[in-house]
């Protein structure tokens, strides 16, 4: 019904040089939604690799141009499931220490750059604290909307929720997304939570 | 300082995986597909990816991670957070085992790992073998013996993590405990710790730890 990729082979299963490659085009996508929706670095670099373990053996059904709704599907599931197998202020708090005092304790190892960068971490952090404060569902749509970009039928098909409930949950998301970023202007972005 | 909506989502949408960690994902990945080749074969109907087949994926991965994350973050998380955030252990709690429990400073070399060329999965601590009582045992063992390391006594950790290896051999903290030797090591016996940081790369391509280890035994 649907053509084969050339040299795809009916007996062999996927190939792993395009699996590696399916990773690597989509490695970041999936581990910055990871983040977004709430997990600290090292959780979501190990709940990304999860996601593909699971995307790859479904790769060859995949419609071509669906991949990031097909994987925002399995990456909001694997990231419900993570924050609610550990507490999430635990995350908070280890994403607040202090990195490099104990190497072993803090698998972080990117030094800050330039001004620009601790910038653009400050913004960061802000904008988790804002989504973190929101409902799942409410997370979930924004996350595809605002910052992938997504249309209201994708993330309707990658939730598996009617597309008048994405646009609902979308309006009350940016609400409150806005009404967040406001208030944490007033008191100071930049004092801890 | 004033932070635009424009540029909290323009913060959001720039953030990049470390270079090593996708390069290792990419690895572990691939290495799993050829694993699965030969079970997985024939098995692939040529269908579009369609709502219907979205939401048997789901339920399958429900399942899925249910079994893969319930156990393995929640103590593998609680343990990188530090004794401080973890509710398995905290640190005001653990005492130093008296030094004439640990005769041995030698440490038996770890055992092969269970399933390890498998999937990179594999490299995940194992829940199976580590039922919640043991689990709690094997955290504090682990502590003791960071907080010897931390105290200035690498010696005494190591010979806390050779008892602890005899006891837990396939515990669900063999990562861990691990890294810490080898950070131990570091300042007793540089040449050993840079052999064993080698072996633990090889072993956990994918571990979190890796730059730390690198770190670690680099002079």
């Amino acid at each position: 019904m649907q053509e084969r990729a050339p040299g795809h082979r009916e007996t062999a299963g996927p190939d792993a040089a395009d699996a590696r490659a399916f990773v690597l085009e989509h490695a970041d996508f999936v581990f910055r939604s990871l983040r977004r929706l709430g997990l600290g670095t090292a959780a979501a670099e190990d709940a990304a690799q999860q996601v593909f373990m699971i995307a790859v053996t479904k790769v060859a059904h995949i419609e071509p141009g669906k991949e990031k709704v097909f994987l925002f599907g399995v990456l909001s599931n694997v990231a419900r499931h993570a924050r609610r197998s550990f507490a999430r202020n635990l995350e908070d708090l280890a994403r607040r220490e202090p990195a490099g005092a104990d190497p072993w304790e803090n698998p972080r190892s990117e030094a800050d750059g330039p001004e620009e960068a601790l910038l653009e971490a400050e913004a960061r952090r802000v904008l988790d604290r804002i989504l973190a404060s929101m409902a799942d569902d409410l997370r979930d749509v924004f996350v595809m909307a605002e910052l992938e970009e997504m249309t209201m039928a994708d993330i309707a098909v990658a939730l598996e929720i009617p597309p008048g409930t994405v646009a609902s949950r979308l309006r009350r998301a940016r609400a409150w997304f806005e009404q967040a970023a406001a208030s944490i202007d007033e008191e100071g972005s930049g004092g801890t939570p | 300082m004033k932070l635009s909506t424009a540029d909290l989502l323009r913060a959001g949408k720039s953030e990049r995986m470390r270079e090593s960690a996708r390069a290792h994902m990419a690895d572990a990945v691939a290495a799993s597909v050829l694993g699965a080749a030969g079970a997985s074969a024939g098995a692939g109907a040529a269908a579009a990816m369609s709502a219907k087949t979205l939401l048997t994926a789901k339920a399958w991965l429900v399942l899925a991670m249910g079994v893969v994350l319930v156990g393995s973050f929640a103590g593998w998380r609680a343990w990188t957070s530090g004794p401080s955030a973890s509710a398995l252990a905290p640190s005001t709690a653990v005492a130093p085992l008296p030094s004439s429990s640990a005769r041995s400073l030698r440490v038996p070399p770890p055992g092969p790992l269970p399933d390890a060329s498998a999937t990179a999965v594999a490299n995940k601590p194992r829940l199976d073998a580590a039922p919640s009582g043991r689990a709690e045992n094997e955290t504090e063992s682990l502590i003791h013996a960071r907080e010897r390391l931390r105290a200035g006594a690498p010696t005494e950790a190591l010979a806390l993590l050779a008892v602890h290896s005899r006891k837990f051999p396939h515990g669900f903290l063999v990562e861990e405990a691990r890294v810490l030797r080898i950070q131990a090591l570091a300042s007793t016996d540089p040449a050993k710790a840079r052999r064993e940081a080698a072996a633990f790369l090889r072993e956990f391509p994918s571990s979190p730890y890796r730059a730390n280890v690198t770190r670690m035994t680099t002079p």
